[in-house]
Formats: structure tokens, C-alpha cells, sequence
């Protein structure tokens, strides 16, 4: 039988899996989308911290005694929006480096350089 | 002080031009000569005192176990401040005039410029002569603080008797004076001896450090970012397995398992699919994004089934806003790459990528089948509605037991706003500029920029959307919800506007900026953490009290809420500045482009 705790732990395993693949690709966009990736895995596993826990929303009420865990849920719900923050420097980096070198190699590269190129 | 006097009244502070300016500047002389004679020590000058007392104290330091070593170096310093305290003094004030033209122009200066050493001056003088009424209260203060416990008791006074430091200090003036007589046969003596050039010896020094760091940089820092972050990642995969012990610990502990259903396993393969279909095509850049936006539907979805409803609603709508910024970044980034890679290297990323994340699932499983230990969560539970007056635990725990980090969040979010700002509005100017300008549109525009349908539906959900907006973050104390989520949503609203009916439609009827926003939002969040404090509580600690209204009923007030308000704004700020003037950088370089076909077409007719 399958368990949701397989499923998560290979879940992110496969996510970090494709964003290490990704990070080491030679042009920005795939690295951003590697980070995206990233993001998703680490989230995911600092969230599953609090361990898994169905139907039982840290919504304090009298009647209820067992609820999921709220810190880590927490910590990932401000990391989610810090993670768009991050991934958005990332993209204008890379766009304002493409849009400076002309080239979208992640070390500003000019063998990468695309053939319509101005200068 | 007396110095930049000199300098600013004679035009030149070379000493060796200087000289007899008491005539032409009598005040600073007086002030010059004391402050000169309390810095060699000469009593009954303040500067005699505290000589005295360093002296004294040399008598009893030992240093390398020789007892004489300190007294003799302490001696010799006060020679040196004897002889070039005097000879500023004397050399400039007195003797001849050694250069006409800067002895003519000098004379006294303004009440201004004397009154500063003045007043140091007078008080030299009369440290001297009342040291205790002067300085007793504050020298015992700071040497109890020096020493870090009681003060000690201390006696200032001119006359401490005969004793070895008197010997001391006698001696010190005396060749003091002498080597100020014997001056000019020293300076002949010196310029005839060769001497170390000090600046040659630091610029050698630097030189050599610097080849040394470069050499150094050269060999740990190579410019690539696939090898540094390849090493990265190595370092962290050796750490997973020296965490385990070495494969000592057994990899799945003891807690009881949940079974999947069917549909977990169906979200599981389509995510697992997802992710092989962004790797598969990566160079189709459209359709990653597409494969990408998948995953995080996925993740939204398992935060719902995982009884974490505040996170869904933070992933969808955080989903919506990533996705639009990297389709908003890709209209300008080349769609195709060429393939660089070689074959060999994609292999060995392969299997290294497998190895990371066979190591980070691993970690996952080991944590995911063991027993939280002794969790501090217990307690956010107990008082989030005692303590923190509401039962949704997570915003109770954003807003008031960690507002502090959330507070930390919210800055660094508005500076990735700014900075995002910052690189774009510089970017129409340079080399950036002249590629922008000469943006070639790749993908095929729908011949309507602005459909009818689209732009007419979205002005009718704003107001929709927005009453939405305030109703999540209304509710966030209690229910899912809250400022971040509220931020997001509204800022969707936005951005929609901004999507049909263009940024310069909307940029119009925009009243406030975006870094008004983020600056309000991180003052108010900071200001209401500081009202705590006029309650004799910690900083951003909250109050709320249940009122009553008639037809609304008993309602809750919260000062978490105004916190949340801070939160709500710096999210919406940070959010549109970021999509906003990355809609317009896309939209500057077209409308260039367009400018510039068209006057292809004039000159052409």
C-alpha cells in the first residue's frame, strides 16, 4: 500500500531532483525555473516539518483537541510570498543581464550571444 | 585646532615658513602656547596631571617580565610630546618671521573660530588648578566603567609630593626643552642618515597582498556559476549522508503512516509528470511555464488536503502572480536557446540531480515517518485565542507570537521591490537601452490588443474582487485568510486591470504609487509594534477587546489587524511595482519598435 508520506517525500525529492538539473543548465531561464522548482521542494519539506495531518485545520475551536501542526505552516506561508520576491529579482536579473551582454548565458557569456544581436 | 587657525589666517601650516605670528596674532598665541604647554605636561596645567598619574601607573607595569621596560618607553613618549608640543609652540609663535608673505597676511580670527579652542583651553587651565571640583566626579565614573564594577576612589592634584614620577616627568621636560634647543643640528643630523621610505614599504606591502588575493581568487572562485553551485550542491548531499550516520540510522522510524487515496496518487503522477515534462522541454520555454504552473496547482492542492487552508490560498495566488511575471519576463528574453550543453555533461547533471534528490527525499521520508519531538507548537495552540484573541492559529502566529519575523519578511519583501524597480527604470539607458529599442516582437499579437470582452469583464470584477480582498483580510484573524493573502488577491485585481486595458489605461487612474504603499505598510506594521511599548509591554505585542454595534452585532477590534493592514500593503506594493513596470519595460521597447517601423514606411512612401 501507498502512503501520502511516500508521496510527499518522493514528491520533493523528484522537484529538488529536477531543480538541481535545471541550476546547472547555462542559461538563465532554465536556472529561474530550477529555482521555481527549488522553491516548491523547500517549502513543501519545511512544511511537511509539522507532519502530515488530514482534516484537521489549525483552526482553534473549543470542541476540537488535535489539530495540525500551525508553525510550520506559518514560516512556509510568509516564505511562499518571499519566494515570489526572490523569484522576481531573479527573473529581472536575468532579463536586465540578457537585455546588458546580450546574451541569456548565466555568466554573461558573449558565445551565447543570439545572432540578431545589435551590437 | 590651533593649527587649522594658523593655516586658515597664514595660508600654509608648514612650520618652517612660520614663526613670531604672537605679534600678529596675539589671542591664538595665548591659546596656541597653553594648549601647547598643557600637552607636554608643564604644571600647573591640566595635561601635568594626567602625565603624572600615566607615569605613576607605568612605575607598576611589568612587561616581558621586566620591570623597567614600561617605565622607560613612557619616558621616552613624554620626551617626544615635550619636544614637539614646545616646538609648535615656540617655533610658531615666537623667534623670527621666517616667511614675509605668510606673516603679513596673518592675524587673529573671528570670536567664532577662537571661542572652540578657547573654551579647552580654559578648561586645561583650570584642571589644573581645581582637578578634583572638575573632574573627580567623572574620572571615578568612567574608570568604574572601564573596570566594569565599583569606583575606585581617585585623588586629582597638582602636588603629589617627591616622588619617582615627579623624577620622571622633570627629566621628560628637560630633554624636552633640550632637544628643542639642539633642533635644527637634529633635523641636519637626520636628512644625512638614510631612512626607510614608509610609503614604499606600505605600497610594496599592498602589492604583494593583492597579487596574493587575486591568485587566491583565481584558484577558489572560478567565474562559473554551474561549477559553483555543482559544488554547492555536493557540499549539502555529503552533509545529508553524514547526517545519517553513514547509513547508521535506520531510514523509516516508527510513526504510523496515513494510506493514500486514489486521487493523492493521481495529484502525485501528474506533479511527478509535470516535472519531467519541464525537464524534457526545457528549451520550449511557453510550455515549461505551462508544465511549471501545473506543479504549483499540485502543491496548492495538497496544502488544502493537509489541513493547511491559509497556505492554499497563499500558493494559488502566489501561483497566479509568478506566472505572470515570468511570461511577462519572457516576451522580452530570447524564446529558443540554442542546446550548449554536451551530451556528457547532461549526463553527469542527470545523475548528480538524482543523487540530490534521492538524498533530500530520503531526509523527507526519514522525517516524515518519525514522531514530532516535543513540538513548541502546543503552545501557539493554547493562546492564540486566550493570548492573541483569534482562532485562526496561523495569522495569529503571523501577526502577533512571530510578528517580529513577519515584520522582517515584509522589509525584505519591499526592498526586492525596490530593487526591482530600480533595475528596470535604469534599464532604457545604455547597451540594455539600445537592445530594447531594437526588440524585435517574435510571437504572433492578436490583432485587438485590448478585447472588448476581456477588458469590460475585468472592470466589472475589480470592485467584485476588491470587496472580496477586504472580506479575506477581515476574516483572517478567525479564518483563513489574513493580509498576505488579502494583498495578493487585490493585487490580481490590479494586474487584471493592467492586462486588458493596458498599462498606460491603467497607470492613469492609479492615485497611489507603489512605493507609497510599501513605505506606509512597513511604517505602520513598525509603528503599531512600537504602541506596545507605551503600554509598558514588548515591542509588537497586541491588545484586542470585543465591541458591539447595533445591526452588526459584537465584532472584535485587534491591533494585530492594523499590523495585518501594514503586511496587506507592502504585499500589494511590492507585487504591482514588480509586474507593473515589467509590463512597461515589454511595453516601452514595443511601442519603440512600432515607432520605428513606421518611419520605415514614411521614408519607403
Amino acid at each position: 500500500m501507498i502512503s501520502l508520506e511516500f508521496l510527499v517525500a518522493s514528491a520533493i525529492g523528484v522537484l529538488v531532483a529536477g531543480g538541481i538539473y535545471l541550476t546547472l543548465r547555462g542559461r538563465t531561464f532554465q536556472v529561474v525555473l530550477g529555482l521555481t522548482l527549488f522553491s516548491y521542494a523547500v517549502n513543501t519539506f519545511l512544511f511537511a516539518s509539522g507532519r502530515l495531518v488530514v482534516d484537521r485545520a489549525p483552526i482553534w475551536s473549543k470542541t476540537v483537541t488535535e489539530y495540525a501542526d500551525p508553525l510550520p505552516q506559518a514560516l512556509v506561508l510568509t516564505a511562499i510570498v518571499i519566494t515570489f520576491g526572490m523569484t522576481a529579482l531573479a527573473v529581472i536579473l536575468t532579463l536586465r543581464s540578457f537585455l546588458e551582454t546580450g546574451s541569456d548565458q548565466v555568466d554573461g557569456d558573449p558565445k551565447g550571444k543570439h545572432e540578431d544581436d545589435p551590437s | 585646532m590651533t593649527a587649522g587657525i594658523v593655516d586658515h589666517e597664514s595660508g600654509t601650516r608648514d612650520i618652517r615658513k612660520l614663526g613670531a605670528l604672537a605679534k600678529v596674532m596675539p589671542v591664538t598665541a595665548v591659546i596656541g602656547t597653553l594648549a601647547a604647554g598643557a600637552m607636554a605636561g608643564i604644571p600647573p596645567l591640566g595635561g601635568f596631571i594626567s602625565k603624572e598619574m600615566m607615569l605613576y601607573e607605568a612605575l607598576n607595569v611589568s612587561l616581558f617580565g621586566i620591570d623597567w621596560l614600561v617605565p622607560v618607553v613612557a619616558t621616552i613618549a613624554a620626551i617626544f610630546s615635550v619636544a614637539y608640543s614646545l616646538r609648535f609652540a615656540m617655533h610658531l609663535f615666537f623667534g623670527r618671521a621666517r616667511d614675509d608673505e605668510a606673516h603679513g597676511k596673518a592675524h587673529d580670527p573671528g570670536v567664532g573660530m577662537l571661542a572652540a579652542p578657547a573654551v579647552l583651553v580654559v578648561l586645561a587651565v583650570l584642571l589644573g588648578l581645581l582637578p578634583m571640583l572638575l573632574a573627580g566626579t567623572i574620572v571615578s565614573a568612567v574608570a568604574g566603567a572601564v573596570i566594569g564594577g565599583p569606583a575606585p576612589l581617585v585623588e586629582l592634584s597638582l602636588w603629589h609630593g617627591v616622588n619617582l614620577a615627579l623624577g620622571m616627568s622633570v627629566l621628560a621636560i628637560a630633554i624636552g626643552v633640550a632637544l628643542l634647543w639642539r633642533h635644527a643640528d637634529l633635523l641636519r643630523w637626520y636628512a644625512a642618515k638614510s631612512h626607510a621610505d614608509a610609503r614604499a614599504m606600505f605600497q610594496r606591502g599592498m602589492k604583494a597582498s593583492d597579487i596574493a588575493v587575486r591568485k587566491l581568487i583565481v584558484a577558489i572562485h572560478r567565474p562559473s556559476l554551474q561549477r559553483m553551485l555543482f559544488a554547492t550542491f555536493a557540499i549539502v548531499l555529503l552533509m545529508i549522508v553524514d547526517g545519517t550516520g553513514g547509513g547508521a540510522i535506520p531510514l523509516t522510524g516508527p510513526r504510523e503512516l496515513l494510506p493514500a487515496p486514489f486521487f493523492a496518487i493521481a495529484a502525485w503522477l501528474l506533479l511527478v509528470a509535470a516535472t519531467i515534462a519541464v525537464l524534457v522541454e526545457e528549451r520550449q520555454r511557453f510550455r515549461a511555464l505551462i508544465y511549471i504552473s501545473v506543479i504549483g496547482l499540485v502543491i496548492a492542492l495538497a496544502f488544502v488536503y493537509f489541513s493547511a487552508p491559509d497556505l492554499a490560498l497563499t500558493q494559488i495566488s502566489v501561483e497566479v502572480v509568478t506566472i505572470l511575471l515570468l511570461l511577462l519576463a519572457l516576451n522580452l528574453l530570447p524564446k529558443l536557446p540554442p542546446l550548449l550543453s554536451s551530451t556528457g555533461l547532461r549526463v553527469r547533471d542527470g545523475v548528480f540531480a538524482a543523487l540530490g534528490g534521492l538524498g533530500v527525499g530520503g531526509a523527507a521520508w526519514a522525517m516524515l515517518t518519525r514522531n514530532p519531538n516535543d513540538p513548541i507548537s502546543s503552545f501557539h495552540l493554547a493562546n492564540s485565542y486566550s493570548g492573541g484573541g483569534g482562532t485562526n492559529v496561523v495569522n495569529v502566529t503571523l501577526v502577533d507570537f512571530r510578528a517580529f519575523d513577519t515584520m522582517g519578511e515584509i522589509i525584505v519583501l519591499g526592498i526586492a521591490g525596490l530593487v526591482i524597480y530600480a533595475l528596470l527604470d535604469t534599464t532604457v539607458r545604455g547597451a540594455a537601452g539600445a537592445r530594447l529599442r531594437s526588440w524585435q516582437e517574435d510571437m504572433p499579437h492578436s490583432p485587438e490588443s485590448h478585447p472588448m470582452m476581456f477588458v469590460m469583464s475585468t472592470r466589472i470584477l475589480l470592485p467584485l474582487v476588491l470587496v472580496a480582498g477586504i472580506f479575506i483580510f477581515l476574516r483572517g484573524h478567525n479564518e483563513p485568510g489574513g493580509g498576505f493573502i488579502a494583498g495578493l488577491v487585490v493585487a490580481i485585481a490590479f494586474l487584471l486591470q493592467y492586462l486588458a486595458s493596458g498599462y498606460d489605461w491603467t497607470d492613469s487612474r492609479r492615485r497611489i504609487g507603489e512605493h507609497d504603499l510599501i513605505g506606509f505598510g512597513v511604517l505602520i506594521a513598525i509603528f503599531t509594534g512600537l504602541g506596545a511599548l507605551a503600554f509598558d509591554a514588548n515591542f509588537l505585542s497586541t491588545a484586542f477587546d470585543y465591541f458591539s454595534l447595533p445591526l452588526v452585532g459584537e465584532f472584535e477590534l485587534a491591533t494585530a489587524m492594523l499590523f495585518d493592514l501594514g503586511v496587506f500593503s507592502v504585499v500589494l506594493g511590492a507585487v504591482l511595482l514588480a509586474l507593473a513596470q515589467l509590463s512597461h519595460i515589454a511595453q516601452r521597447a514595443a511601442r519603440a519598435h512600432a515607432m520605428q517601423e513606421a518611419e520605415k514606411q514614411e521614408d519607403a512612401s
